[in-house]
């Protein structure tokens, strides 16, 4: 049911309407004629010329069309395609130095095209649009990318062409359009990108969607995302870094099954550059395409006109219902169940996770949490304890701990007879008397197997351990727009980008170092001391699992406790990595107020 | 540093690898030697440059797409029963054993090559569902072993009818 355009919700809490093939064409007829909305004057100096484009094949090798324009009076414009009847449309064009941008639909279709060109070299990028391509989503617009050139009578072809590559990995910038739109672009990946809405929405949580990256020279680019999962929007931009100027199109339909076709104009700012990690010298870049491989069994056809690698999480999400995780989780949870350690036969990511500490064992130790539990523990071993809450009975639970720094441990264990399944993983501070504890719970309103996470501060309570007064561990904009990759085992690497207060991104390496898929969830960044920062992340609408870290800046190691639950039950279970850092955006003016819950 | 292996073995694509098999080892079709000797031979290396392009199609195809792919290239239009471990396949320097049949309707062929098998990563954590779909493993592991190929000759050409690896 279509809504506000853009309801405070996280997109990936939006009950997207599943608009029919007839219901977008009735929308798209409504605005083919008239051309894509502009807020700045748009270039009407193509009025009276032709404009030949002949495109090479597409990204997944499909034929690329010749498209012959003929621009008419005004924004109308005359297209033939591979020398077919003439259509007219409305178009906007938008230069850019000595590039022009322009975009128009077909009327009586669910087509449409967006093109750059290069006046100077004659080279030109070409994006034929459609909906109704992805058959579970029709409003997810697609795109299938074809480099070519503009003829000229007596000239030879080009034969160079615009080249999808690497050169833009790792950089970010601030965009304000001229339709009052503000983001964050993070260009952090070769095939996919992150953006946070400054003005259409709340600014808390940052978004991933797959991108183009195409080169055009002298610092210029294009870029484009596919808001795949969600609105199904469609972005694409030509800008010069140097200039920090922007030219592009939004086409496609919000949360109010609006449709957006808008041509827009844009300033930016750079926000910084991050590490890269391929071999020097390499540039190989996007797109990436779907493929079959090893343990991958999606149906899937890199040949398909407008096919990409998309990251689809809830294709593979077994939901359960609050019934079906209430009769499972009881007497099937399972709290650091396997062997941890190298060589241990520990799962992907818990192969750097180093034996638990003993250090706990004899200690008694009260936490008070600022409105929330009073929590007593015993620990009576390397993985038991007992534990009682608010002054209840004691119940004996497995439990691990690790030392991160000299007298500050993590550990985890789940909650027995708590209606909600909870899991609590704490920081606990005996150097400072503190205590703070992400407390992992399941039977959230949006699915019931994917964990909620309540933040709670407190003084801890110890023999040695200072009393802290008033002062807390505190949420912090240290880890804002830091970028950290984290190895986990051979062949498995992630980075996680903290692109605000609330949001970790995460995304993969390739075999060859290019940073690939990426997601993103919610989340806290709260700091334990300089350099030890306690974070933790929700993989919503994903896999649902709260996943919690540890991370020493100095060591550039971690030690994380995952809070899970499938069909197999509940899951509490380490994971750690070897870190990089590779770099920080500069992102906190955007960001005024710290993080919170 | 990549673990690939470089698939672009020119050599194997050679006609002169197959042109030097001996010649007892390649039979030629009777119809052929009651006409003429040189017609034989340029029907002979025909079918041989056929094979060799249809070999060519089959790395390709595979390795981009896996056994999946290769469907197309077969006479019943099924993909060849190959492990779905096996991420990509490399023909060697050396030339093919190809043997036309008599007939020269069929012919057969083993080729020497290299497998890369790739472990799958443990978990299905997001991480490692994310890795597979982009194609990471684990780990390749490459080994030495003979692909052995049947075709069969159609009214529009050459066709696969089995591969096997061994």
């Amino acid at each position: 049911m279509a809504g506000e355009a853009y309801p405070d919700l996280p997109l990936f809490r939006i009950d997207w309407t599943a608009l029919t093939d007839a219901q977008i064409g009735e929308k798209l007829d409504a605005v083919a004629n008239a051309g894509p909305q502009c807020a700045s004057q748009t270039d009407l100096s193509l009025a009276g010329t032709i404009m030949q484009i002949a495109c090479d094949a597409g990204t997944t090798g499909n034929d690329g069309p010749s498209l012959s324009y003929r621009f008419l009076t005004g924004n109308r414009l005359l297209l033939s395609e591979n020398g077919g009847a003439g259509v007219n449309a409305g178009y906007a064009a938008l230069d850019l130095g000595e590039l022009t941008f322009l975009a128009h639909l077909i009327p009586g279709t669910l087509r449409g095209f967006a093109v750059v060109v290069d006046n100077h070299t004659r080279l030109a990028t070409v994006f034929e649009l459609w909906f109704g391509g992805y058959d579970k989503r029709g409003r997810e617009v697609m795109r299938e990318v074809y480099q070519g050139y503009v003829h000229a009578d007596g000239e030879a072809a080009p034969t160079k062409r615009h080249e999808f590559n690497n050169r833009l990995e790792g950089a970010a910038y601030h965009w304000q359009q001229d339709t009052g739109a503000a983001t964050l672009d993070f260009y952090d990946s070769i095939a996919y990108t992150h953006w946070v809405e400054l003005t259409r929405m709340d600014r808390s949580q940052g978004y991933c969607a797959p991108a183009d990256y195409i080169e055009i020279g002298h610092g210029k680019y294009i870029y484009t995302r596919t808001e795949c999962e969600f609105s199904g929007i469609f972005t694409v931009y030509a800008f010069d870094v140097n200039a920090l100027e922007q030219v592009g199109l939004r086409l496609g339909f919000n949360a109010a099954d609006e449709l957006e076709f808008q041509a827009f104009r844009g300033t930016g700012e750079w926000l910084g550059q991050i590490a890269k990690f391929e071999d020097f010298g390499s540039t190989d870049g996007g797109p990436m395409l779907p493929r079959p491989g090893p343990g991958q069994t999606a149906d899937v056809d890199a040949t398909a006109k407008g096919a990409r690698a998309v990251y689809r999480p809830m294709e593979t999400y077994r939901t359960m219902t609050k019934a079906e995780v209430d009769a499972i989780v009881p007497d099937n949870t399972t709290v650091f169940g396997r062997a941890v350690g190298e060589g241990s036969g520990a799962t992907g990511m818990a192969y750097h996770v180093e034996s638990p500490s003993e250090a706990l064992i004899g200690r008694d130790v009260r936490v008070e949490y600022d409105d929330g539990p009073v929590m007593e523990y015993e620990f009576s071993s390397v993985d038991e304890l007992r534990y009682r809450k608010d002054g209840g009975s004691w119940i004996t639970a497995r439990y691990h701990a690790w030392e991160a720094i000299d007298g500050v441990f993590l550990f985890g264990h789940a909650l027995s007879g708590e209606p909600n399944h909870d899991g609590h993983i704490t920081v606990l501070d005996f150097e400072e008397g503190k205590a703070t504890c992400y407390n992992g719970y399941l039977n959230t309103p949006y699915i019931a197997n994917e964990a909620g996470c309540r933040h709670l501060f407190g003084r801890l309570v110890a023999d040695g351990a200072p009393d802290p007064g008033d002062a807390r561990h505190e949420y912090t904009l240290d880890m804002l727009g830091r970028c950290i990759t984290y190895s986990y085992q051979p062949g498995l690497t992630s980075m996680h980008l903290y692109s605000t207060p609330n949001t970790t991104s995460w995304i993969i390496f390739t075999p060859e170092r290019s940073a690939g898929l990426q997601w993103a969830g919610s989340g806290a960044q709260v700091k334990i001391r300089d350099g030890l920062y306690f974070l933790y992340w929700i993989e919503e609408a994903c896999n649902g699992t709260l996943g919690t870290i540890l991370l020493n800046m100095r060591t550039m190691h971690d030690i994380g406790i995952g809070y899970h639950c499938g069909t197999e039950g509940l899951s509490i279970s380490p994971v750690s990595a070897l870190l990089r850092h590779a770099g920080q955006f500069d992102l906190e003016r955007f960001f005024t107020q710290q993080g919170e819950a | 540093m990549s673990t690939r292996t470089d698939t672009s073995r020119r050599s194997f694509l050679k006609v002169g690898a197959l042109v030097a098999t001996p010649a007892a080892a390649v039979a030629l079709p009777a119809a052929a030697l009651a006409e003429d000797g040189s017609k034989a031979a340029l029907a002979r290396l025909q079918d041989e440059r056929a094979i060799e392009g249809l070999n060519r199609e089959f790395l390709r195809a595979f390795n981009k797409g896996g056994a999946g792919n290769t469907a197309k290239l077969f006479a019943n239009g099924n993909a060849p029963d190959l492990s779905a471990r096996i991420s990509r396949l490399a023909l060697d320097d050396e030339p093919a054993q190809l043997s036309l049949a008599p007939d020269g309707a069929t012919a057969t062929a083993s080729i020497a090559c290299t497998v890369e098998t790739a472990e799958d990563f443990e978990g299905s954590e997001t991480l490692v569902q994310m890795a597979r779909l982009q194609g990471n493993a684990a780990g390749i592991v490459t080994s030495r072993k003979q692909l052995a190929a049947r075709y069969a000759k159609r009214a529009d050409g050459w066709v696969l009818t089995e591969v096997a690896i061994a």
